[in-house]
């Protein structure tokens, strides 16, 4: 019985950090939170590189039409008008967002 | 990303490498190769009865690899692909024993990553077809530090499975590949 309740109750637990991981973000998030296939493709590669080679957003520190990706004001990668537009993001490796000046992980 | 010349790249930049040329590259080809079939649903898993939890066994994606190296293959990997001059010339090659997960994620790109020999032996027990139960009793039983349940929720979001199995014959569960 005790075996039963291990192999039901794991399951169980694996199953809601599952669906915990599929669930939309909260907050908008133009990657993270539209439907993949409706995506453009630059956005679905940026996604695939993110990923593949653990990178994050680091806003603030785009140089103009060199941003990734956005959070509403244009409609994505190269769009930027501004350099160090706190809207825009750039992908940069994991942890290295706020060694930049003026790098924040959110958009503000 | 994914396509076959990093392949290629990595063959032609460390041949020297002896274990990393030999070894990694053909597990990501045979990665790259298989069909893109679909992953299990988690909510499908959800909707099984749990009196049948003791006797599921998970289905693996034909995508999935799991082999251990003794250098850091997956690193040398990268910095490769990447052209990271800077990494590769940082990459200790100090004997250690590394265990590799490769396969097609969800979205569609080959992952490379590396796991502890806890995970690692987990996830190989479950790609084995052994059941949950058995690989509970048998492989999880003296890993009091490992989330088992995060572990396999983490690898059932990653899609290391299409789908599953139980001891009930009449069960509309067939695997779809």
């Amino acid at each position: 019985m005790a075996s039963y309740f291990r192999a039901a109750s794991t399951l169980s637990a694996a199953i809601g950090f599952a669906m915990s991981l599929q669930a939309p973000p909260a907050s908008g998030d133009e990657m993270a939170s539209k439907d993949a296939s409706n995506l453009p493709q630059v956005v679905k590669d940026n996604m695939a590189r993110a990923k593949a080679k653990k990178l994050d957003k680091c806003y603030g520190i785009n140089a103009v039409a060199k941003n990734d990706c956005s959070e509403g004001v244009h409609s994505c990668a190269g769009q930027a008008t501004i350099a160090r537009d706190t809207k825009s993001f750039v992908l940069v490796p994991a942890g290295d967002c706020e060694k930049i000046d003026g790098g924040k992980p959110k958009a503000s | 990303m994914s396509c076959p010349n990093d392949t290629l790249a990595v063959k032609n930049a460390i041949p020297a490498r002896a274990g990393v040329g030999l070894r990694f590259p053909p597990h990501r080809l045979v990665v790259e190769e298989k069909p893109r079939v679909a992953w299990l649903e988690v909510g499908h898993l959800a909707r099984m009865s749990e009196t049948k939890a003791e006797g599921i066994v998970l289905v693996p994606h034909p995508s999935l690899r799991l082999f251990t190296v003794k250098m850091p293959a997956d690193t040398i990997w990268r910095a490769v692909i990447e052209q990271d001059n800077e990494a590769l010339a940082d990459i200790s090659l100090a004997p250690e024993s590394l265990y590799i997960m490769v396969r097609r994620d969800i979205d569609d790109v080959i992952s490379v990553t590396r796991t502890s020999a806890a995970v690692w032996h987990f996830a190989r027990a479950l790609q084995s077809g052994t059941s949950l139960q058995i690989t509970l009793d048998q492989i999880v039983h003296d890993q009091s530090e490992m989330d088992v349940g995060k572990v396999l929720g983490g690898l059932l979001f990653d899609g290391c499975f299409v789908d599953f199995l139980t001891d009930d014959v009449d069960d509309d569960h067939l695997p779809r590949i």
